[in-house]
């Protein structure tokens, strides 16, 4: 190993990232189990030139992120649902004025204040759907602590490269599990694009990327930005044409950019009979599952979610190969299992696995899983 | 370790002891010599005070599952911990329990555990070294002694990582303690 491998935390991984990423301001309200981020934001933060706020709130938290990106600065803050569930609102907000900023939401166990140190994966679709209207987000599922680091990287540089919120969808266990990591690489770093001219200068005309060029508040530029429908200029219409085309521009600056955006990771899933499609901490034991059943002669295979969305049904369907069973082992009561049967409706026989106790599935109970239902 | 290169060690005991702790600094032993781990707790305000558990797996290859399922070594420092994390134990599992502080469980036999070692950890440690505190450090010794998992040499240097200099000695007598306590054990000849 010619990196230098070291212990580290799956909480202290993302702030390390985010730092790492160039995250120089951070605003919060710390919430178990994510807790740790705030904690080391709060000391790392100021040994890095940047800033951090302890809000009264997870409403000003997102605020004050929004507030800042706008301003220039790559900004992250960290939750959980009850948390993300405040959060809700700017982050709609953050769509449309299109602010790049990273939100990291340690699913617990909900609903409501649920139980605060157990693990599931009960936010999935609260990433996509929490907040109202038609609005796109991306949301990156990272399955490890080394992963957690990368992932809070790249989704920073997703943030600034398409201008939009990215939500890093991590879990209780991966939050507090320890393992090594290598970090001496230094990672890739994307910074927003910035108006070169004044002349002329509106801020969300944009070019082909439909990704526009929005000047940092306090650089000399007359910018505007509200969460009402706004044209080119940044002030408020109803224009319904206007409106069409802002929320049409919204989709496709990601959706022009799948390739780039989407990532999966996949076990032999060429020659699978039975394909496990999971995200996250399930995906670890899926991994041992899949071995265990290869060596009792089972053609298994896995296909693992890194981006949860944009989720795009063609990708997901040429990546799966030709499994007849695709079984969709979550911790919560079926919310991938939705997009997984959208994908094949009745094509290929799709079973959801379910755990809401709040521990983990281990491999052994996906073995038994499988035998018990003859798949 | 176990075929598969795989080994699975729990920790419980109550908030405090450093059994946490203790798990990290194992963790770190590991890493150090180019192994792969995964380390996790029960984590919340129930352990605070409450009962505890740690757990590390310790790999050659790269770990999937990072929790323990079916632990080489289940190390007890109360009696509470043991009834609420003793379960899932198999015919793989040692079992090292402080005979100090409780009685040697009698569900624990040939059918259903590896063996069990029942060390008066923390009476010796307050004879030996007259402190109620290092107990996480005499159970690394234990440890050690009784499966080699790291190189002891290591194991100091992670030790140091994590303590006071002006502790330091008293944590490598404490280490060196829990290695003394296993031989002694096995100079007597009870197997574990």
């Amino acid at each position: 190993m010619s990196e230098k491998m070291v212990l580290m935390q799956g909480n202290e991984a993302v702030a390390e990232g985010a730092i790492a990423a160039g995250v120089r301001f951070y605003a919060g309200y710390p919430i178990t189990p994510s807790s740790e981020i705030a904690e080391i934001m709060a000391k790392r933060m100021p040994q890095v030139g940047g800033t951090f706020m302890q809000m009264e709130d997870e409403i000003a938290s997102i605020m004050a992120i929004v507030g800042a990106s706008m301003a220039g600065k790559k900004v992250l803050t960290a939750t959980s649902g009850p948390g993300f569930s405040l959060m809700q609102e700017g982050l709609g907000y953050a769509c449309m004025v299109e602010a790049p900023i990273v939100i990291l939401d340690s699913m617990r166990y909900g609903p409501s204040t649920g139980m605060a140190t157990k693990v599931s994966q009960m936010d999935l679709m609260q990433t996509r759907w929490g907040t109202h209207g038609d609005h796109w987000v991306i949301v990156l599922s990272p399955s490890s602590v080394e992963e957690s680091y990368q992932l809070t990287i790249r989704a920073v540089n997703l943030a600034e490269k398409y201008r939009n919120p990215v939500i890093v969808l991590s879990d209780e266990t991966i939050s507090h599990l320890r393992e090594p990591i290598g970090i001496s690489i230094p990672p890739t770093i994307v910074d927003r694009r910035l108006p070169t001219k004044k002349a002329g200068y509106l801020p969300y005309k944009t070019d082909e990327s439909l990704v526009p060029t929005v000047a940092n508040v306090g650089t000399g530029f007359r910018t505007s930005f509200t969460g009402l429908v706004h044209g080119e200029s940044g002030f408020q219409t109803a224009n319904g044409h206007v409106a069409e085309a802002l929320v049409e521009r919204l989709r496709d600056k990601l959706f022009n950019n799948l390739d780039d955006i989407i990532q999966f990771e996949t076990d032999r899933v060429e020659d699978a009979d039975i394909l496990f499609m999971s995200f996250g901490i399930t995906a670890r034991g899926v991994s041992e599952s899949v071995e265990s059943l290869r060596s009792h002669g089972r053609k298994a295979g896995s296909l693992r979610f890194i981006t949860l969305f944009p989720f795009d049904d063609d990708r997901v369907r040429k990546a799966a190969g030709n499994a007849r069973t695709i079984v969709v082992p979550e911790l919560n009561s079926g919310q991938l299992v939705l997009l997984v049967k959208r994908v094949f409706g009745d094509s290929r026989k799709v079973v959801p696995m379910n755990k809401i106790n709040g521990d983990l599935i281990s491999p052994q109970e996906i073995l038994n899983f499988v035998r018990e239902e003859n798949l | 370790m176990s075929n598969d290169n795989r080994f699975e060690l729990r920790m419980t005991g109550s908030g405090g002891q450093g059994l946490i702790l203790g798990s990290i600094i194992l963790a770190e032993a590991a890493i150090m010599e180019g192994k792969i781990v995964t380390q996790s707790q029960v984590y919340g305000a129930e352990a605070r005070g409450g009962t505890t558990k740690a757990e590390l797996v310790i790999s050659n290859k790269h770990i999937a599952y990072p929790k323990v399922t079916d632990p080489d070594l289940l190390a007890a420092m109360t009696s509470e911990g043991l009834k609420q994390y003793g379960g899932g134990i198999s015919r793989k599992t040692r079992v090292v329990v402080d005979s100090s502080v409780m009685s040697a469980p009698d569900f624990l036999n040939e059918e259903n555990c590896r063996g069990l070692l029942a060390l008066p950890i923390r009476s010796t440690l307050i004879s030996r070294l007259e402190s109620e505190l290092g107990l996480n450090i005499v159970l690394l010794g234990i440890i050690e002694g009784l499966t080699a998992i790291v190189h002891v040499e290591m194991l100091r240097k992670a030790v140091a990582m994590h303590i006071k200099k002006q502790f330091l000695d008293f944590n490598m007598k404490a280490l060196d303690l829990g290695m003394e306590m296993v031989e002694a054990q096995a100079k007597t000849g009870i197997r574990i």
